[in-house]
């Protein structure tokens, strides 16, 4: 019987699981003569965790080509006697902070366990992490980087109209850190807001928001979330299953990456977040939402088309649209002369659903006034951007004490800000 | 050897002519746009499963409720003997257009496989015409790889229709170039706010707005690579009005004064309207050509918009260019450009690839502009690349986007560098 005395209504969810973590091991686990090979312990991970399952197989799998076993991996999957031998390994991965920070530092103290600071999440980190593992442990890094796809797939031409997209990113403050350095170092995105919504990692959130030239947003009330998302107006929200409701009310994509998650979050196939496998997820999974860089260009070059009218978002998911597409299959319609089973595509598919136009919140709250030539403009403008110019011009004509914004205003804009 | 050459430019400046392999997409990728900038109209590519698979990878992107394009395809047994394929052909487009009353032009395309067969596409939209007049208007351009390359395919789809346009009645600009709309309209706002009109416009949005043609006709081209069209239109008797394209502030500024000049613009008006976007265009421009000045480029043939896009490249970003090449190089067209390009860059026309890539490996530029089929190997070699495609598709024309075609060139060198910094590479 383990004694927990928990504040519940002044601390939150993250910190509760990290007391009683830190309580249970304190309570269980002793020094004790190290294995014989270099093992360690796997910490933080939990069963609602964002993808926990597939980074800790990741992790093992990782550490093995290094030659280290896995002693103990905890809380996840582990029973009162697996905890009181954690003191046998060498050293501690600590994987997740929120949950294990304090059984990570107490074992430091009183088990002589060293633990890993770096959070393998991207390539890089990983890499970083790879390397750290190496310095506490004395082994070379060695490692396959065969599989490992997200750093070519990023390079090559098919990605460079990834470059500057704006995203807001918003979850724990460990994986939103980590998708901070992914997106603007590994993706090339341009973060325009960084936030969690754990207070306990206020201080170095902080600090990654300021390398990336950003506000920190650290809050747990999700309606101040939308209201900064709602003023940065990005192309793309990394954030968890809130940050998810907020992008459909906004009609802005998003990919989940952290808890709080859905049921969907759980995918049947591997899906880690850590590692180099890890990396090549993450990659998928945050360009899934995108407009595709020709489709971009397309909606872009034909506003006018009758079919091309604000219901037709872009491509699969992202936020508030509905299937207006038929199946692939219907755009080509291959007819076999010979064969001659003639042109028959199938029915159309063209349900439409009117897509909100986001009133953005002007500056200092002084009303500027669209003339309708200007609105008319601004409709041409493809929709993924339009929050974004629509912001632009209106802070633009603020600044410079404009009452009503005009088609060259407009331009003026688009100029001012041309990066 | 003459003495008398000018200083600059690179108007008589000699030329490699390469006929060698060459990696450029045919003509049929044209579709993709201008499928989308006449919704009346049909596109029936007569071809392969080859060219199905083509226009299924580039255009499948965009999927729509009725398409607007699709392949006849010829099987083995039409490959084989002729009589077949022209029924089979008529049998499809009765069905096709009974299933789809919206149609009101047709464009039988040709492709390899049509040519190599010899089906005489021309003689089958005659006969289609007779058909289905008045309703539809069957036209037929080839599209294939033997013929044509990538941007030809717009080429040559314009040039079919001139023949069919119907007279002009009074002097007016025929604007010529499948713009997306909202370049169009800044085009025709610049135009109407010098008080040059009435405009028209090649590719016209729906049949009913067909321009009409004739000795009264002046046109200009929005792209340069419409020499096929520049050459039907010159036999209605249109008249041309020569100038660098309107890329780049000093592109645009070059084009519209040279409409403005025939239609008797005064210097007063034509600065009242221009001043504003010309310096709103070097704004944006300046923007970018930090990141772009004193770099070396180096184009590859790809959309006939090299040496235009070159030009803007050199004198309004500061960039070298050290080889343009081009598809084609129809002299006429580009005096005007070649007069601008600096002295000392190496002309191509055609492509013998090995050949050009190892220029290209000698050269080492700072940005080398590519189709697709070269830029990852090339970025996998460590190169820089622009994949020129995204030229086409881009907003890219007129005072209001300089500041993006210049953003097109600079984004692949800041993605470089970005990824450089990061767990990357
Ligand atoms: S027309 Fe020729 S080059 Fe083009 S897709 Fe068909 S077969 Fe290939």
């Amino acid at each position: 019987m383990i004694a927990l005395d928990l504040p519940s209504y002044s601390r939150k969810e993250n910190f509760g699981a990290d007391e009683t973590f830190h309580q249970i091991v304190r309570a269980l686990a002793r020094p004790m003569r190290r294995t014989g090979q270099v093992t360690c312990n796997l910490l933080g991970a939990t069963a609602l965790g964002f993808r926990h399952r597939d980074d800790v197989a990741e992790l093992t799998r990782l550490l093995a080509g290094m030659g280290i076993a896995v002693n103990v991996c905890a809380p996840l999957g582990a029973r009162p006697a697996d905890i009181a031998r954690m003191g046998q390994a060498h050293f501690n991965v600590l994987m997740y902070p929120e949950t294990a920070e304090t059984a990570a530092r107490w074992m430091e103290r009183a088990l002589g366990q060293p633990f890993t600071r770096i959070v393998p999440i991207g390539t890089g980190a990983t890499r970083d992490f790879l390397a750290e593992v190496s310095g506490l442990t004395g082994l070379p890094v060695q490692v396959d980087e065969g599989a490992l796809r997200a750093p070519w797939w990023s390079a090559s031409v098919d990605s460079t109209y990834l470059t500057g997209k704006r995203v807001f990113i918003f979850g724990d403050a460990t994986h939103a850190m980590a998708a901070a350095r992914i997106a603007a170092r590994e993706i090339g995105f341009e973060v325009v807001g960084l936030g969690c919504y754990n207070r306990e990692f206020a201080r170095p959130l902080r600090a990654a928001a300021a390398q990336h030239g950003v506000e920190p947003l650290i809050t747990d009330d999700y309606l101040e979330v939308e209201a900064a998302i709602a003023a940065a107006q990005p192309e793309l929200i990394l954030g968890t299953q809130m940050e998810r409701m907020i992008g459909k009310r906004l009609g802005i994509p998003c990919a989940v990456i952290s808890s709080p998650v859905h049921v969907q979050d759980f995918p049947a196939r591997t899906s880690p977040q850590m590692g180099f496998d890890g990396a090549n997820v993450i990659f998928d999974t945050w360009i899934h939402p995108l407009v595709m860089g020709l489709e971009e260009h397309l909606l872009t070059m034909f506003r006018e088309d009758f079919e091309f009218q604000d219901a037709a978002g872009p491509s699969d998911h992202g936020a508030a649209h509905a299937a207006r597409r038929a199946e692939p299959a219907a755009a080509v319609p291959e007819v076999a002369l010979a064969a001659a089973p003639g042109v028959s595509p199938p029915d159309p598919q063209g349900i439409s659903v009117k897509r909100k136009e986001e009133p953005v919140p002007a500056g200092d709250g002084a009303a500027v006034e669209w003339l309708a030539e200007a609105e008319q403009e601004l409709k041409k403008i493809p929709f993924f951007v339009r929050g974004k110019a629509r912001r632009n011009t209106e802070r633009y004509a603020a600044d410079r004490g404009l009452r009503a914004i005009s088609r060259e205003t407009l331009y003026e804009a688009k100029a001012h800000y041309a990066r | 050897m003459s003495l008398d050459l000018p200083a600059t430019g690179c108007r008589t400046a000699p030329v490699l002519r390469e006929r060698g392999q060459r990696e450029v997409f045919c003509g049929l990728t044209a579709i993709i746009w201008l499928h989308r900038k006449m919704p009346d109209a049909f596109f029936l590519v007569v071809g392969s499963r080859t060219c199905a698979h083509l226009l299924q990878a580039a255009a499948g992107v965009m999927i729509f409720a009725e398409p607007r394009f699709g392949t006849a395809i010829l099987e083995e047994k039409d490959l084989a003997g002729l009589a077949d394929a022209n029924q089979e052909l008529d049998r499809e487009v009765a069905r096709l257009l009974a299933r789809r009353p919206d149609i009101r032009r047709l464009f039988l395309v040709g492709s390899c496989p049509s040519e190599v067969i010899k089906l005489d596409l021309a003689r089958a939209a005659e006969r289609l015409s007779v058909q289905h007049a008045p309703r539809v208007m069957v036209l037929n351009y080839s599209g294939s790889g033997i013929e044509t390359t990538f941007t030809q395919g717009e080429d040559a789809c314009l040039a079919a229709m001139v023949p069919g346009l119907p007279p002009a009645t009074q002097r007016e600009l025929l604007l010529v170039g499948a713009l997306p709309d909202v370049v169009e309209d800044q085009m025709r706002a610049l135009l109407t706010d010098l008080g040059i009109g009435p405009l028209r416009v090649l590719p016209a949005h729906v049949a009913d707005q067909a321009p009409g043609v004739g000795p009264q006709t002046w046109f200009a081209l929005t792209q340069p690579f419409l020499g096929d069209t520049h050459a039907a239109l010159m036999r209605r008797g249109a008249q041309p009005i020569l100038a660098p394209f309107p890329f780049g502030e000093e592109g645009t500024t070059a084009w519209l004064r040279a409409i403005a000049d025939v239609w008797g613009v005064g210097p007063d008006r034509f600065e009242a309207v221009t001043a504003a976007p010309r310096a709103r265009a070097r704004r944006a421009v300046a923007a970018q050509a930090a990141t772009l000045a004193g770099k070396r480029v180096f184009f590859f043939p790809d959309s006939q918009m090299e040496i235009p896009l070159a030009r803007f490249l050199s004198r309004e970003c500061g960039m070298i260019p050290v080889e343009v090449g081009t598809p084609y190089l129809h002299r006429d067209l580009m005096a005007a450009e070649l007069d601008l390009l600096p002295a000392g860059v190496t002309l191509s026309e055609g492509q013998d690839v090995d050949l050009q890539l190892d220029r290209q490996a000698a050269a080492a530029p700072d940005l080398t502009v590519c189709g697709l089929g070269l830029a990852n190997p090339l970025e996998a070699q460590g190169f820089t690349t622009k994949w020129a495609i995204e030229l086409v598709f881009t907003p890219v024309h007129f005072y209001e986007q300089p500041g993006d075609l210049a953003g097109l060139f600079a984004r692949p060198l800041r993605r470089r560098d970005i990824l450089a910094q990061g767990g990357g590479a």
